[in-house]
């Protein structure tokens, strides 16, 4: 269908000016076509002029031609009805300039969008682009093969436009999901996991969930949702969630840096001192390190070298930090019981303090990372299969002030994970208070409504290829509508993310109802109490004693 | 009532444009009881009836300008009669004394029984001829003309401002209130019409 005409080249390269009589089938965003001859490589390798659809993106929207202002004196009168009583057609009045981005015409041999770096000329007639070409070239991705369906093009109507994501795209890559807090950044991992979790997929996930949102996730594992989850070959997902009290992290698996991030202020004699037992009692090969074992080798070599002081200093800082619940010399969190293919597994961080949480995912994520290498190095390991995280809160863990145990560890995964199977999903509200490195290395973006300035500059500089026009869309998505961009999809665009199959958990407590409720209770007061003057002789309570 | 007992008010008798046309007022020595000065007013609805293909239509103006015209004035010589008796020795200084008035074509209807159907404010493609008979335009009928589709239409608004130029906004004016008062369901979309009017030709003044 045509809906419209090239009228003149824009101000950038790559921009066109289209002329079209109303304005409701293009919107921002929306993509269009027109068609042009365009020199390809045929599959016998010679070049040759094919007539291609060279796609383009509709970045703006200016109105031409309307009823003049003065027909719009009375709010009570509509400029139509003005219009009309002087004769004036009210059909096909407006007249809009909508101005397009060339993307370029679909290259079957490269996969992807080839810019032909011209604009059409004017007098081209433009189309809109159809629903099955856009689900085509969009992403790279099948249904039902290993693809995420996250939702629908968002300026087509509900479930015209199906948009699947490659899912080996973007857990090889990494992801971010950003967005401001009550737009749906939660709903939108939960998806994800949701469709990681299908039979096309069987993921092996970790979520660290440091509020405690993802819980309901296990409802994939009901029965009623098993036509959603349940493979032909018996497969069906299995959901472990693990609360604060279950998650221990054992001595043994600990870093000097991370002994050192958690010891109180030593000083240099004293990391000296710490430094060399804990390399003694790592190279002993025990699993099993007790603070005992810590506190006795570090005695011992405070008296070989003559540092007694500085040991007996270390003795109550070793305590200090490691005589907590979260620390134990045997429970630890078992890679193979925590991932496995078809298994998601969920640990709530709720209870827990920024610097354990932290402490945690360093821990882990570096044994994972150890494992992931060992295994493509051909060496033994507990995970022959690439696996998944997904960092809720993401700036707790790589904070862009580098204040954390756990952004090394993440750095190098998410500069390396790609050869090694280790895939980051990083979600966060704050993408201003993210490292940079970090939110740079999530090749695959989606951006949902996000209002501070700052974490929009944040966005612009960490997310490359998206244009202008669909950032200033951010501050305007409504909760539930994002843009994708990045290495998973050919061309960024404009998103309704589905809805979910599991319980969404994450909304904001109903504070009146609460307090209405509460207040009740205490009203009620407790049983067997009676008022003063409803006890028993409180009439003959004032009498003066005889 | 119907539309041939309206008030002849004077004939074609000249045309500047297929739009625009002359017509004489009929004084007393054209017609017996010759119109009231009201019934030719500026401002006035008038309308030409004719047949055409078969059809009795009525060709709708309104009256926007008029001119007076005296052959007898800067004539300074002797008369060879009294002014009391020029009527008998000469009756052309007296008939010779003209009021014209230019007459706005706004559009036609179709007249069936003696009223007004069908009204359309698009040009007419047929002329009027040279002594067709104008009439006065009814009050309830300049509102039956009105009436486009169910609700109140100006059609002929641009033609008007075109035609009568500086007087345009004066008879759009005087029309526009009328049916206001007439059709006070439609008054708020006609006012926001009269208002922009006014300030048009008014600031276009000013500026």
């Amino acid at each position: 269908m045509v809906v419209g005409i090239v009228s003149e080249p824009g101000e950038g390269s790559n921009e066109f000016v289209i002329v079209t009589p109303d304005d409701t089938e293009i919107k921002t965003g929306e993509f269009v076509y027109y068609t042009s001859d365009v020199e390809v490589r045929n599959d016998d390798g010679e070049i040759e002029e094919q007539e291609k659809k060279i796609f383009a993106r509709v970045t703006g929207r200016e109105q031409q031609r309307g009823f003049p202002d003065q027909f719009m004196a009375d709010p009570g009168v509509s400029p139509n009805a003005v219009a009309r009583k002087l004769g004036i057609s009210t059909d096909g009045v407006d007249l809009y300039n909508i101005t397009a981005t060339v993307i370029g015409y679909y290259d079957e041999q490269l996969n992807d969008f080839t810019n032909p770096r011209i604009v059409p000329e004017p007098g081209t007639e433009i189309s809109l682009a159809s629903d099955s070409d856009l689900e085509d070239y969009l992403t790279e991705a099948e249904p039902e093969e290993g693809s995420a369906f996250i939702g629908d093009l968002i300026h087509r109507p509900p479930e015209r436009t199906k948009i699947h994501l490659p899912i080996d795209a973007f857990t090889s890559t990494h992801l971010s999901v950003l967005a401001s807090t009550g737009s749906g950044k939660s709903y939108t991992a939960s998806v994800l996991v949701e469709e990681m979790m299908q039979p096309d997929s069987r993921a092996a996930i970790l979520v660290l969930d440091p509020h405690g949102e993802y819980g309901s996730l296990d409802d994939m594992e009901e029965e009623e949702l098993s036509d959603k989850f349940r493979g032909d070959d018996g497969y069906s997902p299995e959901v472990q969630i693990k609360r604060p009290d279950d998650i221990q992290i054992r001595i043994s698996e600990l870093s000097l840096g991370d002994l050192f991030s958690i010891i109180d202020d030593p000083s240099d004699p004293q990391e000296q001192v710490l430094a060399e037992a804990w390399n003694q009692l790592q190279s002993e090969e025990d699993d099993y390190i007790s603070i005992n074992n810590i506190q006795d080798k570090v005695e011992e070599v405070g008296e070989e070298k003559d540092l007694e002081s500085s040991a007996r200093a270390l003795d109550w800082r070793i305590d200090k930090a490691l005589d907590r619940d979260l620390f134990d010399h045997s429970n630890h969190l078992s890679l193979p019981e925590l991932l496995e293919p078809g298994q998601c597994t969920v640990l709530q961080l709720d209870t827990m303090d920024l610097r354990d949480q932290q402490m945690l995912v360093s821990v882990l994520f570096r044994k994972i990372n150890q494992e992931r290498v060992a295994h493509e190095k051909d060496r033994e390991s507990e995970l022959e299969f690439p696996v998944f995280g997904l960092l809720e809160e993401g700036h707790r863990f790589a904070p862009a002030d580098g204040d954390a145990r756990s952004l090394p560890v993440l750095s190098t995964i998410l500069s390396e994970g790609r050869k090694f199977g280790v895939g980051i999903g990083i979600i966060s509200q704050r993408p201003s208070k993210i490292d940079d490195d970090v939110l740079s290395q999530c090749k695959t973006q989606i951006i949902m409504q996000i209002q501070n300035p700052l974490d929009q500059d944040a966005v612009k500089k960490g997310v490359e290829d998206v244009g202008e026009d669909l950032l200033s869309e951010l501050p305007g998505l409504t909760p539930g509508q994002a843009i994708i961009a990045g290495d998973s999809v050919n061309t960024p665009f404009l998103t309704r993310i589905r809805e979910r199959h599991t319980e969404h958990e994450a909304e904001s407590l109903e504070a009146t109802k609460r307090w209405q409720q509460n207040w009740k209770e205490q009203q009620r007061g407790p049983e067997g109490v009676a008022e003063p003057e409803d006890e028993e002789g409180a009439e003959n309570r004032d009498q003066p004693l005889d | 009532m119907t539309l041939e007992n309206d008030t002849e008010v004077g004939s074609i008798i000249g045309s500047n444009s297929h739009i625009d046309y002359v017509g004489e007022i009929y004084t007393e020595t054209m017609r017996e009881s010759p119109p009231e000065p009201t019934d030719f007013e500026f401002g006035q609805f008038v309308y030409v009836l004719k047949e055409v293909q078969g059809q009795q239509r009525a060709f709708i103006g309104i009256i926007y300008d008029t001119q007076l015209v005296d052959p007898d004035q800067g004539r300074s010589g002797p008369r060879l009669a009294q002014p009391d008796e020029q009527n008998i020795f000469q009756p052309s200084y007296v008939d010779e004394k003209q009021v014209l008035t230019g007459i706005a074509l706004l559009g036609y209807a179709e007249v069936e029984d003696g009223e007004l159907v069908n009204p359309e404010h698009s040009i007419p493609r047929w002329t009027l001829e040279i002594d067709d008979v104008v009439r006065k335009l009814s009050e309830e009928d300049v509102i039956r003309f009105h009436e486009v589709d169910e609700e109140v239409r100006l059609e002929y608004y641009q033609r008007i401002v075109d035609v009568a130029g500086g007087f345009a906004e004066d008879i759009l004016s005087q029309v526009l209130t009328e049916l206001k008062e007439e059709k006070p369901g439609e008054a708020d979309a006609l006012d926001v019409i009269q208002k922009n009017l006014e300030w048009q030709t008014k600031m276009g003044g000013v500026e």
